[in-house]
């Protein structure tokens, strides 16, 4: 029997829950197909959600009606503001997740999502028709019908699993690897690439000695990611601690005299590995005047010993990792319940896909997540979403645009530009600073910024949308009161405002008292007195907003005109068909990589490595020439 | 950007022009550029001596002949193969006797062969899209071939050498590296001791001085109207207008006995030092009943006000107590002319005279050492968009002071490389995180 879907994902992860979210959500008969329905929502890695730059996305996936803010906030067992002492634009809200707790409700809310049919199956090519997706093979020979497909398949595709010399064949630590989809996405002609990653070892709890470690707690008022789920009780979970230890000069020396037991330098290991996430073995070979390196003992949640050790990813034997993790203060006892491993995979080389992440060389197929050549849960979830989105999009018959976000409007859009334009030669983490325009994707702008988007596309409804864009105008509103609230030194004002020290020699606003960088929090209250209306029933996160856009008033007014002044060109739209070959002058070089890269924009252009400042002059003065034609 | 223009019709693969100035010389040297094997094909079929493979570099002494064989001259020819050539591309160079009629021979026999004539500045363009030349060499080369003094071609070669290149790629490397030290904390705030900022913003301050030194040395490659300029002020009759015209080297302006014969600024644009100066004679400085002699006094008020250094000329028979009102601002250089008639010398003047010529040369050199910014001038001179990115750059850092949030500081620097990227064409952010990654043990 043939089923038929409008959109089919494939791969229950982080990526795939939000594409199949996402497509459900927009009225598409969607199936998630997944290998183990157990697996669904699993974090493979580090038991933690956000952090710096992906704090804001895990706000954005939110903003656009999606799963992963909601979940990590129902599920989090330590929340902490990352960069607390900086500015709003780079401060990044982490957690600690409760690992069994994340994948449940992860489960939990797709299960209850319209429209959405979740299966068991491994999907192993694509049935092509007209030149365009027809529809999925599996593994067992069935076949499925759809209309689009999304494929994220993490790091299964070709999966390799190393622990010193011993290899296996696995996508994740006792999961089998999936390499007939390899061979189908190489079928249709996508150019494919190997990467690699890596995890810590994992240790019972019982068996560490935290008197001998330093304890880090979380932010003692948390904070959430979703501002869409205000009504439920938070923090939902117990809170916990998690602990630091570290390396030492024994640990060093163990691993220096033992690096040719590490298929990362016996060469056995061919994949690039993410530079933002180095391997111990990394750190101390390319930093050897470091004494020491920090090691994070995590805790994977409530009813369970499994504790993670930040930053002691490794890909040595076994045996020898339980004597490195024994040289750490404090676990000097510890048992080794999973080893550290490092694990190669197939990805898809990201400049062959549109900025809808459909691929060019079949129409109706996407790809998000890691098969993209990212890391990260959350990098991996926004493009899950815009994926899902489009490929809804594709089902409905390509009626409306599709669903892309600039990179001035969010840090998904940053990525998937970049990775679009750039393409990726190492596993792309988001960095706050990736976006030229940081000082404008502050998480806490990302509602005024998405909500919109997400109501025009039918990702959030009006409902939903409401009580979020309510919070935008009471911003609006108390920003206005405050610069109108005339504050004259009189002898009484001059008196009240110096009992909280705050100096007044001459008339200023509201607005005036609280940008001064010195004015107290007990300003609030005094503001609050003068304008109860505007100012009364702000919580804790508007208020901050409030007083940070003010005092960044100023920085935040230069950045958006520095965007205004190159938006014009950097938007200027490359023709679909455009031909880069033949256009005098352009360098053989450039051309090739403007015909592979295809850019949409003269800014993603002028992004592509060996596409120089003359070349795009060239093809400036290319376009202005066409642009007396009726452009396609 | 807007420099380069596209090419308009033609796909014409090789390009032929002649590269040295029209009119006669002692040789002329036409030069082809083109895909490997188009350029040479066509210079083979000119000079038949010049080999299917030729060494490059190497010069092939040959008979010229046009397209049906006549002969044109005898030269010789040079092979330069890509990438290595000043376009990038094939190149061959044919150097023949000067007389134009042969260059244009020889231009007009590739034409025949299939070669497309040059429009000018497409070599350089080619130059630029090949990468053998970054924008600011590029914009030198065009300044070069337009040089029009000495020292407006010495900062033009300058240019071309790379060496505005070389300064503004270090000042860009070393922002670089400011960035990454702000950057590194701001991103990996788990890992990175914040200890870097501090130091970055007091490095930003010393940049931020170089960087308006550099932009300060406008200059170079001025237009006409942007010709650094030298106002002569005084009193009237005090001699004005004969120094002037001795320094010029013509009757240009009208000198007469009776004071206030120059009714309007007379300007002329000499070399001095090797330079190009705006040399501007004044009307007499002295608040004048007569109405006509009004109108040339405003006028040099005006002159004085937009100078960049004032001749504040003074006759040593001038009526003590005469007051010369000076715009505020301009430096000024006291001259006491008519040092023939020996009088005693006012202190800190530079005694001139322009009758026997003395201290003339002196007076030259001590103009040419006020105009220049230091150091810095006569290396190479950044030309108008150039020295605009450069005041940019350093505007976008003037706001950071020690008390500043990083990330903003972060955003002044990343505006200036922005602006500085403009000079050299490139961007930064692979950069810093290759910075950030080769200084920084970052990640858990």
């Amino acid at each position: 029997m043939r089923e038929r879907y409008e959109v089919v994902v494939v791969g229950g992860g982080h990526a795939g829950a939000e594409a199949a979210a996402a497509a459900s959500r927009l009225g598409k008969r969607t199936l998630l197909l997944t290998r183990e329905r157990a697996a669904i929502g699993r974090m493979s890695c580090n038991p933690a959600i956000g952090g710096l730059a992906k704090g804001q996305v895990v706000r954005e996936i939110d903003a656009l009606g999606g799963v992963m803010a909601r979940v990590a906030d129902r599920t989090g067992i330590q929340f902490k503001v990352l960069n607390a002492s900086r500015g709003p634009a780079v401060q990044g809200l982490r957690c600690q997740s409760d690992r069994r707790a994340y994948a449940s409700a992860v489960v939990d809310h797709l299960s209850r999502q319209p429209n959405l049919t979740i299966a068991e199956g491994t999907a192993a090519g694509f049935l092509v028709r007209g030149g365009r997706l027809a529809g999925l093979r599996l593994e067992d020979g069935a076949e499925i019908l759809c209309l689009s497909a999304v494929v994220t398949s993490g790091t299964f595709l070709r999966g390799l699993v190393h622990v010193g010399e011993r290899r296996e064949e696995a996508g994740r630590w006792g999961e089998a690897p999936c390499s007939a989809l390899s061979e189908g996405l190489r079928a249709l002609g996508l150019r494919t690439g190997r990467m690699k990653t890596g995890t810590p070892p994992r240790v019972h709890g019982k068996s560490i000695d935290r008197t001998k470690m330093l304890r880090t707690a979380g932010d003692e008022r948390p904070r959430r990611f979703s501002l869409r789920s205000r009504s439920e009780p938070f923090p939902s979970l117990p809170q916990v601690d998690c602990w630091l230890s570290h390396t030492n000069e024994r640990t060093h020396d163990l691993i220096r005299t033992n690096l040719g037991r590490s298929p990362l330098y016996s060469g056995r290991i061919e994949g690039r590995g993410p530079r933002y996430c180095p391997s111990i073995e990394d750190k101390v070979v390319r930093f050897p005047e470091r004494e020491r390196h920090t090691v994070f003992v995590e805790p994977e949640g409530h009813g369970t010993e499994w504790t993670y050790l930040g930053g002691l990813s490794m890909s040595l034997p076994a045996d020898l990792q339980v004597e490195i993790v024994r040289s750490l203060p404090g676990l000097e006892r510890a048992e080794i319940l999973r080893p550290a491993y490092a694990v190669e995979y197939d990805v898809v080389y990201p400049e062959q896909l549109e900025d809808t992440l459909e691929t060019r060389a079949l129409p109706g197929l996407f790809l998000a997540g890691q098969v993209n050549g990212t890391s990260g849960y959350e990098e991996a979830a926004g493009q899950g979403l815009i994926a899902g989105a489009n490929a809804a999009a594709v089902a409905e018959g390509r009626i409306g645009p599709p669903f892309t976000l600039g990179r001035h409007e969010a840090y998904i859009g940053v990525m998937i530009d970049d990775l679009v334009t750039l393409g990726a030669d190492e596993p792309y983490r988001l960095l706050t600073s990736r976006a030229e325009h940081r000082l404008l994707l502050g998480a806490d702008s990302a509602y005024a910024r998405l909500v919109p988007r997400a109501v025009s596309a039918g990702l959030l409804s009006e409902g939903e949308a409401e009580p979020l864009l309510e919070r935008e105008a009471r911003q609006a509103v108390a920003r206005e009161a405050l610069g109108g609230l005339r504050v004259v030194p009189d002898r009484e004002t001059v008196a009240a405002l110096g009992r909280l020290a705050v100096s007044l020699a001459e008339e200023s606003t509201g607005a005036g008292l609280l940008r001064r960088p010195d004015s107290p929090g007990e300003l609030r209250g005094w503001l609050e007195e003068r304008l109860p209306g505007p100012l009364g029933g702000l919580d804790e996160e508007e208020w901050s907003r409030l007083v940070n856009d003010l005092r960044y008033e100023g920085f935040l007014r230069r950045e958006r005109e520095a965007l205004e002044r190159v938006r014009r060109s950097e938007e200027k739209k490359i023709p679909a068909g455009f031909r880069y070959a033949g256009i005098p002058g352009l360098s053989a070089e450039a051309a090739e990589k403007l015909e592979r890269h295809r850019p949409r924009t003269l800014g993603q252009a002028a992004r592509i490595p060996g596409v120089t400042a003359a070349a795009v002059t060239l093809l400036l003065a290319r376009l202005a020439i066409r642009g007396g034609e009726a452009a396609a | 950007m807007a420099l380069l223009v596209a090419d308009g019709e033609g796909t014409a693969d090789v390009l032929v022009a002649r590269a040295t100035p029209p009119g006669a010389g002692a040789l002329s040297i036409v030069r082809l550029s083109g895909s490997p094997g188009a350029a040479l094909s066509i210079a083979r079929a000119i000079a038949p001596r010049l080999p299917a493979r030729p060494e490059p570099r190497r010069a092939y002494l040959s008979l010229f002949r046009d397209e049906t064989g006549a002969l044109l001259d005898e030269g010789l020819a040079l092979y330069f193969a890509a990438p290595r050539s000043a376009t990038g591309e094939e190149v061959v160079e044919l150097q023949s006797h000067g007389a134009p009629a042969i260059a244009e021979g020889l231009v007009a026999a590739a034409v025949a062969l299939g070669a497309r004539r040059a429009r000018p500045g497409e070599f350089t363009r080619r130059a630029l899209a090949n990468g053998r030349v970054d924008l600011a060499r590029a914009e030198g080369i065009g300044r070069l071939a337009a040089a029009a003094s000495r020292g407006e071609a010495r900062r033009a070669l300058g240019l071309v050498r790379g060496e505005l290149s070389e300064r503004v790629e270090a000042l860009r490397e070393e922002l670089l590296s400011v960035l990454a030290d702000l950057e590194a904390p701001l991103d990996f705030a788990e890992d990175v001791e914040a200890d870097g900022d501090a130091g970055a913003l007091e490095r930003v301050g010393r940049l931020r001085g170089e960087l308006g030194r550099l932009g300060a040395c406008v200059g170079a490659g001025r237009v006409d109207a942007a010709l650094p300029t030298v106002v002569l002020v005084g009193a009237p009759n005090a001699g004005k207008s004969t120094l002037f015209n001795a320094l010029v080297g013509e009757d240009r302006a009208l000198v007469t006995e009776a004071p206030g014969t120059t009714r309007d600024a007379v300007s002329e644009v000499v070399e001095i030092g090797g330079e190009r100066v705006r040399l501007v004679d004044t009307a007499g400085l002295r608040q004048v009943e007569e109405l006509v002699e009004r109108l040339g006094v405003e006028t040099a008020r005006r002159a004085a006000a937009s100078a960049d250094l004032l001749l504040l000329v003074r006759a040593p028979d001038a009526s003590p107590g005469e007051q010369e009102r000076l715009p505020e601002g301009v430096p000024v250089l006291l001259v006491a002319t008519k040092a023939d008639l020996g009088a005693a010398c006012e202190e800190g003047a530079l005694p001139v005279s322009a009758r026997t010529g003395r201290g003339l040369e002196t007076l030259r050199e001590e103009i040419s050492r006020r105009l220049g910014a230091g150091p810095e001038a006569g290396v190479w001179g950044p030309l108008p968009r150039q020295g605009e990115a450069l005041r940019r750059a350093a505007e976008a850092l003037r706001p950071l002071g020690e008390e500043l949030p990083a990330e903003l500081a972060a955003a002044g620097v990343r505006a200036a490389l922005h602006a500085l990227g403009e000079i050299t064409g490139e961007t930064a952010t692979e950069e810093l995180l290759e910075r950030i990654f080769e200084r920084f043990c970052v990640g858990k």
